[in-house]
């Protein structure tokens, strides 16, 4: 080891001015290359667009840009008998609200109970766990055309199995939304499973058998010990969730691309429509010039699901840390080799040292 | 009504009868002491909670799996027999491989073949490189945010975090705007580098680094290692599960994503299209000719997708639990 150096020789290398342009030089190396891609693709797009949302906008022809104000939020949030954008806009923040208000308790609680079963371990538990994760890693187009195969009116395999006639995706809203409920069903919330699982993986042993010597056993012991020690990860599930299914999209793109067409108050509207889709049908469509009023609304619908997911945040603010790799350190001191925790017996952490 | 289903929920209310006359049974015997001593007694008042969960667990799986039944056995099913005995999941004429091989030879309209290996190729590249470049990227500033010392070091974590309750479909038609003034919008990198401004793996990542010992590190550095070397010779083989984990994740968005490609890449050059843009524009075609071939090319699809989690499935859930993952 000729590169040792004594701790005297490292204290003067700290030295302010010598460690300046090295200290920096690198800290910029380091994180110089994401902040360059967040500042370019997540800071720039969100300024630039409240500019945009400000403006007649084209992206085809830029010398027909003008200034217009806040008229295109006040289009969007007033104009509603007037203006087919507001009606649409509405209809489908309307439509998506009301969903994410019936799946994101189902994607949380299902994938809870799931991750509490599995975390019981029976045998080949293993297997049970890959497969309910298995549909969530399917590409949503090759779910949703499996969804299609399934809930066809004439070929499909649901009204054939049971006999019964009903034009799933096309016939109502009503059935073409519990279509796409179920596809959210199947393959939604296998990230929230993963992070669950994780969560009941990471729960101290020793708090069970501390409930146990107490006589707290069963259903109780997981109200009182289980769920309080993943609670952070529930925060995090039901925050991933609600952003995620504000964004709706691929399911309806595939399976019924917005359709049936509704009528009300002498209004067609496309039934199924989220307001993702909505978005992506005026940023796809023919008429070039809607940029800023889809800019506008974009950043409508970041401010209300900012608001929900803010507001969930600090409902249910708390602060933790975790221990886990304090293990792998102690385990690499050990034995000098890294990532082998596993073979060796109990190392003192915080928890070993009390009973000792 | 067909006789398998039929069939099958005789036998899915048979399992719940019986499992719970099972669990009134040991219960009852239990509480009167009267649990015979003998091994199956022993076995069944020890693990009343396994047998539970592995009966509910299997019968959810086998519903849970009758999609993907379908998907499988549906790609496999002629043209014909979707037309003259839809909803035989075993058609009378047999298995085949017609409808994987329509979709490699599929036409459009105006006699132009659909580039369907092309779709593959761009699919594979975004994928890959993607996940490549924000490992790294994510990798070196998640370190950063960890090991070394800085002014605002937490300021800036903080407002990256704070970014993440902007939901990045708020900024989309700003940054289709960006991709095309940055000149790459008709081409694969506007795929991939939007992607590598994201939070969310870089969060994952730093998680993980925070449990590491700092002492780790500054020892390292006592011994004159540099902050790369550290990155390369402790760094990455410490974090290998979680490299794997967000490399899978990345992997996955990246393959399976739909919203970003179609709105980016447009309907004008269907070279430049990934398979999900490809998959998700044959299956518009919803009628009971086609639906063999949308299958297959679903499947066709998920196959990479399947055989990568099929390699790696045990390692996700451990890699996700040595980050600790918390809100």
């Amino acid at each position: 080891m000729e590169r040792m150096t004594t701790v005297s020789n490292y204290a003067l290398k700290r030295s302010k001015r010598t460690e300046f342009f090295k200290r920096y030089g690198i800290v910029l190396i380091f994180l110089g290359p994401y902040l360059f891609f967040f500042l370019l693709f997540c800071i720039y797009p969100l300024l630039y667009g409240i500019v945009m949302s400000l403006m007649k906008f084209s992206i085809s022809d830029y010398s027909q840009n003008e200034w217009r104000g806040l008229k295109n939020y006040w289009t969007i949030l007033t104009q509603y008998s007037n203006s087919v954008y507001s009606r649409n806009f509405w209809y489908s923040m309307k439509n998506t609200a009301v969903f994410a208000v019936i799946i994101v308790p189902l994607a949380v609680t299902i994938p809870l109970i799931m991750a509490v079963l599995i975390n019981t371990k029976p045998k080949g538990y293993k297997v049970f766990r890959a497969l309910i994760y298995l549909p969530s890693v399917l590409p949503v187009s090759a779910s949703g055309v499996i969804f299609i195969a399934m809930f066809s009116r004439n070929f499909g395999y649901i009204n054939q199995w049971f006999g019964t006639d009903i034009d799933w995706l096309g016939g109502s809203s009503t059935t073409a939304w519990i279509v796409i409920l179920l596809l959210c069903l199947w393959g939604g919330w296998g990230g929230n499973f993963i992070i669950l699982s994780a969560g009941l993986k990471n729960v101290d042993k020793s708090l069970y058998e501390a409930a146990n010597v107490d006589g707290c056993t069963g259903f109780r012991r997981m109200m009182v010990v289980t769920f309080p020690a993943i609670k952070q990860q529930l925060i995090l599930c039901l925050f991933t969730t609600i952003i995620g299914y504000f964004g709706l999209y691929g399911q309806i793109y595939v399976l019924t691309n917005a359709g049936p067409s509704i009528n009300i108050d002498g209004i067609n509207y496309n039934s199924t429509m989220s307001i993702m889709w909505y978005l992506q049908s005026l940023i796809n469509g023919t008429n070039f010039e809607v940029y800023g009023m889809v800019s506008a609304m974009g950043l409508l619908l970041g401010i209300f699901v900012g608001i929900i997911t803010g507001l969930q945040l600090w409902l249910t603010r708390e602060r933790k840390s975790g221990t886990k790799l304090s293990t792998e350190f102690a385990a690499y001191m050990q034995t000098g080799v890294i990532g082998k925790s596993a073979a060796l017996p109990e190392v003192s952490d915080d928890k070993g040292g009390n009973e000792k | 009504m067909n006789v398998f289903i039929i069939v099958g929920i005789i036998i899915i209310a048979l399992i719940a009868a019986l499992l719970i006359a099972l669990d009134i049974t040991v219960i009852v015997l239990k509480r009167k002491k009267l649990m015979p001593t003998n091994k199956l007694g022993r076995y069944l008042s020890r693990n009343l909670v396994q047998i539970n969960a592995f009966t509910v667990l299997t019968v959810f799986c086998v519903v849970w799996l009758i999609p993907l039944l379908i998907g499988v056995l549906g790609s496999l099913t002629s043209r014909y027999a979707f037309e003259n005995s839809p909803g035989e999941l075993f058609p009378n004429d047999g298995f085949t491989f017609e409808n994987y091989l329509a979709f490699f030879n599929k036409y459009e309209v105006d006699g132009t073949r659909l580039p369907v290996e092309r779709w593959i190729l761009n699919s594979f590249i975004v994928s890959t490189v993607s996940t490549f470049l924000y490992l790294l990227v994510a990798g070196l500033a998640a370190y950063a945010f960890v090991f070394m010392k800085f002014k605002f070091r937490n300021i800036i974590f903080m407002f990256l975090i704070f970014t993440m309750v902007i939901p990045g479909i708020a900024t989309m038609t700003p940054q289709l705007s960006n991709i095309a003034n940055l000149g790459i919008a008709r081409s694969l990198w506007a795929l991939i580098l939007p992607g590598l401004g994201g939070v969310g793996g870089l969060y994952l990542i730093r998680q993980f680094f925070l449990g590491i010992p700092k002492d780790l590190i500054e020892s390292a550095k006592m011994d004159g290692m540099s902050h790369i070397k550290i990155f390369l010779h402790i760094i990455l083989p410490l974090g290998k599960s979680v490299f794997l984990v967000q490399g899978l994740f990345c992997f996955m968005g990246a393959w399976n994503d739909l919203l970003w490609p179609q709105i980016i890449l447009g309907t004008a050059d269907k070279s430049l299209w990934t398979l999900q843009v490809g998959v998700a524009y044959i299956s518009g075609d919803k009628t009971a000719n086609a639906i063999g071939m949308s299958l297959a090319s679903a499947i066709f699809s998920a196959i990479p997708i399947i055989i990568l989690y099929i390699f790696t499935q045990n390692k996700i859930i451990e890699g996700v639990a040595a980050s600790g993952v918390k809100g």
